[in-house]
């Protein structure tokens, strides 16, 4: 039971790009981190610290150099690449500050993509897509590419996309960087409301200080290691 | 802010796009390949084949031969030496004769041989025959009874496990018509090389010493009285100066000079001995160049489409180029750079990588040529030799792919230096502007005005309907002006209609592609059809394939969507295949320009090979059905070298023989005779025999015809097919297809001897008798049937020689057997007929008398009762040569005189069978020459699928991040890339088919049956899938094996 009590575990982790060059960055130093299920998170710092690392290595974008990271008490080193896509696909969802939805898609083709992977009937697919894209506003947008979408209105297709499969941990990555006040106010106004009404983990870099002041805990990193957390 | 200048930005993103840039040149360098690769060809294999031409004249620029007499006095040489005509090199006298050669040992017979009597004091200008080891071969230290041989002859007759050696012996038989000049075995002396005087008709021949050949003729000519019997000779070759052989200007001084020293030599003591002066090595220069109009015609149609795919290959490349920086466009334009400074960025990046790609890419047209080379080599049984690079070559390709490569990337590059700087760095997709545009409209005005103007300057009204197409330059004339006018048409009034009401977007491009579709469909399958002349077309067929390409290639792209919706459905069935569907097709929908001319490579090569496919499919097995018709029945013939007499009914032998095998199964067999080229004149003279104008007569052999060569008990035994052209009024009642009845009384006419007046009628007196004609050589100069039509008079030679017999065509014979049988292997300038005669005449025509062929027989013709193709045909074939020529043995000893009459029996199958090698050498070449176009374009699609999918690193981060296993990464760049390749094959099948059909109407002028290639197109299937699936599992892997923390940082 113990071990249950957090979602996300981070032991020792450390990340070094270009090893053995020398172009050598150490990006993780030696990061211990717990997150407790439901909880939110906020990770805050100056560029370069390692934060959007850190949350590629939580979402198993990419491989620490050494350490640990277990989801749910399962270490992420032990899934093989299909397990890990699958991991991705239903236990995660990804924000990204640059939105990155596919542009030859429509706003409901992107937030479809992630169910049709689950092989979800298409029917149901699409109910479940439409119904989320409603909710965040995007009703009338549903045809429309990325290109001709504001950047506001992407930005809720890429939580939409994120959101639609229902993950328990969701990992935002400068989710209202590329937003104004009020769209940004917006949409933590929704991460909030999902977080408590379906208990959903959520772990949000950002520069934003309105955010971190959104989250229940921040975590401050610099220099690859985490120099404060008001656990 | 700096502002960088276009030099220093241009050489950094050279620089720096090291991977990029690479694949980009290898684009460029592959499409001038491409272009150069065809130049390079074209000259070379032009080069090649005036070469073998040439060189198989050897040192003879001009031949003299009789024309009233075939032998006339060796003392014309000399006269002509004494002439001291100016640029002649050197001039000799021979004699030629026809030869059988017999090995016994082997059992292998050659007929047809040319025997040739060589002064031993020739002129050293003519060459010297060579032994292999390089030796001279002196031509008077060969004894009496031997010979010198051609290596090549030696290969014919030899076989693996028996050799012919110098002091071998083998048999000759050389006669004129029925007197034996030489019956007997002779020692191989020496044998000679293809060099030298071997060179000559390629070390085929067989020599020996004039003198000696002199005396085996005399008691031939001894009873002539006035006739120098010893010292005869029938051909005159003459040399010219090194430097003026090949001008033709010279040439005919030279010759017209040797016109005025003959008629000065009143003494020569032959009676009216006239001479036909051939200028040898120009004429033959000129047939070559002739050929090689038509084969480079034909190479650069093919070729225009493989070059076409180059062009698609860079612009392609360019485009993505431009399109994958247009973020960086706007960027450089917020921060202050002005357009014309992108603009000299972009414009110094392409020179460089244009002038880079373009240089490489002469290595690689080089590399191209010398396989195309290497390949006609091995088609054509040639010595393969360096490509000819002609600086031509090089800068008309260099320049070429330069500028479409400036302008394919400039074009866009304009458009890029333009764009709203906000929307490209938001990367907001303008919407299409929906007000019609104006250029449509002025464009559609252009092609109406220039449409109608053309139709205006030609003489055939269009309005005649199916009359106004009844010739193939019609056909050909009328596809561009309707084409434009169509166009022009369909954007003016779509343009005024839109004001009106609402149509749907893109209507007028949607018509225009199904236009340019639809018309040269109409064409090919239609207006063909209604053509009676069927010669030429190749214009038509040009137009046809950019016309289709085109036009299929912009229909799929217009409608792009339903294409994608229709896969995405297909391939989505599948549950676990939605979402890689979904990617995949919508990535195609959605690049429209970019789908569009990646499937237009594959489209283009795909149509030119599967059309190539499909004709020399159709070509190759379709002409069965065809062969069997044309053969009317024959199944064997039997040439004799040396003239039978009538009397042994040598056909009557074989058919009742009890040696031969088969024998039985001969259910009819007739002998005719075939005489040696002869002269008819085609105008009636006025004054005198117009001897010296090659524009009035014309060279042929005479067959002669009686009622026991084709009937049976009345029964029509081999029933020719006959065709005729009318003139003026003749035979006003009949049209100008034959029925099989009419052919037949065409043939009785000949064979009774029957008399026609000038209205066709048969007459019993004041017409004149009747003869068929038949073309067996068509001068490729002008590559125009030159058949007399029905109703023409033509004017034989009588037996004094100095007289004239009229003669009025009935009918002509085309694709016969006979014909095909005299001319397998011969290749001789000018055109050369074979006439049909009664046998009634030809006692009293020169060219029976001056061989003396009247009652003999050298041409006999077999029906049996097997098919055919059958094996039986071929035995039966061996069977009776091995009878007719074996020593001491069956037809030999019936004579009792134990003679070789050097007897070919070749089955009418096999004769068809090596007419049309040439015709399948020739499509194999093809086949070679556009399947190295299809490699190159999979090599293009490779370079732009690996461009295409390494740009899109960021998005494969993005579909791994969602959940997408790399399996699924795969799978969509797969389906992605294959679906390319599918409807590039679609539509090549499609167009390949069409095409295939019009060019076998065409090239098969309604002789050969189309066909359907399955097995082609089942292969190209094949090849293509896998050529997608390797251009999308390539970058694919790569693509995959990128963290995708790693390529969601991807900008480009």
């Amino acid at each position: 039971m113990e071990k249950n009590e957090y979602i996300l575990e981070l032991k020792d982790v450390h990340k070094i790009y270009g090893r053995g060059t020398p172009n050598e960055v150490h990006a993780l130093r030696g990061i211990n981190l717990n997150i407790r299920k439901g909880e939110m998170v906020a990770m805050m710092g100056p560029s370069g610290c390692g934060k959007t690392t850190m949350l590629h290595i939580i979402g198993g974008l990419s491989k620490p150099t050494s350490g640990t990271i277990l989801v749910n008490g399962i270490n992420l080193d032990d899934f093989s690449g299909t397990k890990l896509a699958d991991f991705r696909n239903r236990e995660l969802g990804f924000i990204f500050q640059l939105f990155n939805l596919f542009p030859f898609l429509t706003a409901l083709q992107n937030v479809l993509v992630p169910l049709l992977i689950q092989q979800l009937d298409e029917g149901e697919a699409r109910t479940r897509a439409n119904i989320i894209l409603r909710e965040l506003g995007l009703g009338g947008r549903m045809d429309h590419r990325p290109g001709e979408l504001s950047g506001g209105q992407e930005q809720r297709v890429a939580i939409a996309r994120a959101l639609v499969t229902q993950p328990s941990i969701l990992l935002g990555d400068e989710p209202t960087g590329d937003l104004d006040t009020l769209t940004s106010s917006d949409i933590m106004d929704l991460f909030r409301r999902l977080n408590q009404e379906n208990k959903q983990t959520m772990l949000l870099v950002t520069h934003n200080k309105f955010v971190g002041n959104e989250c229940d805990r921040i975590i401050r990193m610099n220099d690859g290691i985490v120099v404060d957390d008001d656990l | 802010m700096v502002t960088p200048t276009p030099v220093k930005f241009a050489y950094k993103s050279v620089v720096r796009r090291r991977q990029k840039n690479f694949f980009s040149i290898l684009g460029i360098t592959l499409g001038v390949a491409l272009l150069a690769g065809v130049q390079i060809s074209v000259d070379s294999i032009t080069f090649e084949w005036q070469n073998m031409f040439l060189h198989s004249g050897g040192e003879r620029e001009i031949t003299i031969m009789g024309i009233t007499n075939p032998f006339f006095n060796e003392s014309i040489v000399e006269k002509l030496q004494q002439a001291n005509i100016a640029n002649m090199d050197g001039i000799t006298g021979r004699m030629t004769l026809t030869t059988t050669v017999f090995w016994e040992e082997e059992g292998t017979i050659e007929t047809g041989i040319t025997f040739e009597g060589v002064d031993s004091n020739e002129d050293d200008t003519f060459g010297e025959y060579k032994t292999k080891e390089g030796s001279t071969i002196d031509i008077s230290a060969i004894p009496d009874g031997n010979i010198i041989i051609g290596r090549e002859l030696v290969e014919l007759m030899e076989t693996k496990e028996n050799k012919l050696a110098k002091g071998d012996s083998i048999e000759i038989s050389v006669s004129l018509g029925s007197f034996i000049v030489v019956s007997q075995p002779m020692e191989i002396h020496e044998i000679y090389e293809d060099k030298g005087r071997g060179e000559e008709n390629f070390a085929n021949n067989i020599v020996v010493p004039l003198d000696w050949l002199q005396t085996q003729i005399q008691p031939f000519f001894s009873q002539v009285p006035g006739v120098d019997s010893a010292n005869l000779i029938n051909i005159i070759y003459c040399s010219l100066d090194k430097e003026v052989s090949d001008d033709e200007d010279v040439s005919d001084v030279v010759i017209s000079n040797i016109f005025g020293a003959l008629e000065s030599e009143a003494g020569i003591p032959m009676p009216l001995q006239q001479f036909i002066i051939i200028n040898t090595r120009i004429t033959t220069s000129n047939m070559v160049a002739a050929m090689m109009n038509n084969l480079g015609q034909i190479l650069w149609i093919f070729g225009s489409i493989i070059i076409f795919c180059g062009l698609l290959l860079i612009t392609n490349i360019n485009l993505m180029t431009v399109e994958e920086r247009e973020a960086q466009t706007g960027i450089m334009r917020a921060i202050g750079t002005k357009k014309r400074q992108i603009l000299g960025s972009y414009v110094t990046e392409f020179i460089t990588l244009g002038f880079v790609g373009g240089f490489l890419g002469i290595f690689g047209g080089i590399l191209y040529g010398m396989f195309l080379v290497l390949m006609f080599g091995t088609v054509f049984g040639l010595s393969a030799t360096w490509p000819v690079v002609s600086s031509q070559a090089i800068i008309i390709a260099f320049v070429a792919g330069f500028v479409v490569s400036l302008v394919t990337g400039i074009l866009p590059a304009i458009r890029a230096s333009n764009v709203n700087i906000v929307q490209v760095i938001r990367g907001i997709i303008p919407l299409d502007e929906k007000e019609p545009s104006r250029k449509g409209l002025y464009g559609g005005i252009i092609m109406l005005l220039i449409g109608i103007f053309l139709l205006g300057t030609y003489d055939v009204n269009i309005l005649e309907g199916q009359e106004a197409f009844r010739q193939m330059s019609d056909i050909e004339f009328f596809f561009m002006p309707i084409l434009l006018i169509a166009i022009g048409l369909t954007l003016v009034v779509v343009f005024f209609a839109r004001k009106l009401v609402e149509i749907p977007e893109k209507l007028a491009l949607q018509i225009v592609s199904l236009i340019l579709v639809i018309w040269p469909m109409i064409n090919l399958l239609v207006l063909l059809d209604w053509a009676i002349e069927n010669t030429g077309g190749m214009m038509l067929i040009f137009f046809a394939i950019f016309s289709l390409i085109i036009g299929s290639t912009m229909l799929v792209g217009i409608n792009l969507d339903l294409v994608a919706n229709t896969g995405e459905f297909i391939v989505g069935l599948p549950k676990r295949f939605k979402t890689v569907a979904l990617l995949a097709f919508r990535q195609i929908a959605a690049q429209k320009t970019r789908s569009t001319l990646t499937f237009a490579i594959f489209a283009s090569v795909l149509t030119l090979n599967i059309f190539i496919g499909t004709f020399s499919y159709s070509f190759r097995y379709g002409f069965d059905s065809q062969v069997n018709e044309s053969s009317a029945e024959i199944d064997l013939i039997a040439l004799a070298d040396q003239d039978i007499n009538q009397t042994i009914n040598y056909a009557n032998l074989v058919k009742e023989s009890t040696t031969i095998a088969g024998s039985s199964e001969i259910e009819f067999a007739a002998g005719m005779t075939i005489t040696d080229e002869a002269f008819a004149f085609t105008e009636e003279p006025v004054e005198s025999i117009p001897f010296d104008d090659p524009d009035k007569h014309v060279r042929a052999a005479v067959i002669d015809i009686n009622t026991t060569d084709m009937w049976n008990n009345n029964e029509w035994v081999f029933p020719f097919p006959l065709e005729r052209q009318k003139m003026g009024d003749f035979d006003p009642t009949d049209d100008d297809e034959l029925t099989m009845q009419e052919n037949e009384q065409a043939w009785q006419g000949v064979a009774n001897n029957s008399y026609v007046d000038d209205k066709g009628k048969i007459v019993t007196s004041g017409g004149k008798p009747v003869i068929i004609t038949a073309l067996y050589t068509q001068d490729p100069m002008s590559m125009e049937i030159g058949e007399p039509p029905a109703g023409k008079s033509l004017w034989l030679l009588n037996s004094t020689g100095n007289g004239l017999i009229e003669f009025k065509v009935i009918a002509h014979f085309i694709e016969n057997p006979i014909n095909d049988f005299i001319i397998v292997g011969s290749i001789s300038p000018g055109s050369k007929f074979v006439f049909f005669v009664s046998s009634e005449w030809t006692n009293l025509l020169s060219a029976f008398t001056q061989n003396n062929q009247n009652g003999t027989e050298n041409l006999f013709l077999f029906k049996t009762s097997h098919f055919l193709k059958s094996e039986s045909n071929f035995d039966l074939a061996s069977d009776i040569e091995s009878w007719s020529n074996a020593v001491d043995k069956d037809f030999r000893l019936l004579h009792s005189n134990n003679r070789l009459h050097g007897i070919e029996v070749i089955p009418v199958w096999d004769i068809y069978e090596t007419q049309l090698e040439f015709m399948y050498d020739f499509m194999t070449f093809l086949q070679s020459f556009t399947s190295m176009g299809f490699i190159v374009g999979v090599m293009g699609l490779l370079v732009v699928s690996i461009r295409s999918v390494s740009e899109r690193k960021r998005e494969i981060g993005m579909m791994q991040s969602i959940g997408l296993t790399r399996f699924g990464v795969i799978l969509a760049v797969v389906i992605e890339l294959i679906t390319m390749g599918l409807i590039g094959l679609a539509i090549g099948v499609f167009n390949g088919i069409i095409l295939g059909y019009g060019l076998i109407n065409v090239a098969g002028e309604g002789n050969a049956t189309f066909l359907i290639p399955w097995n082609i197109i089942a292969t190209y299937t094949m090849i293509t899938l896998g050529a997608a699936f390797l251009a999308a599992i390539i970058p694919g892997w790569r693509a995959q094996k990128i963290p995708p923390s790693e390529a969601l940082r991807y900008t480009g």
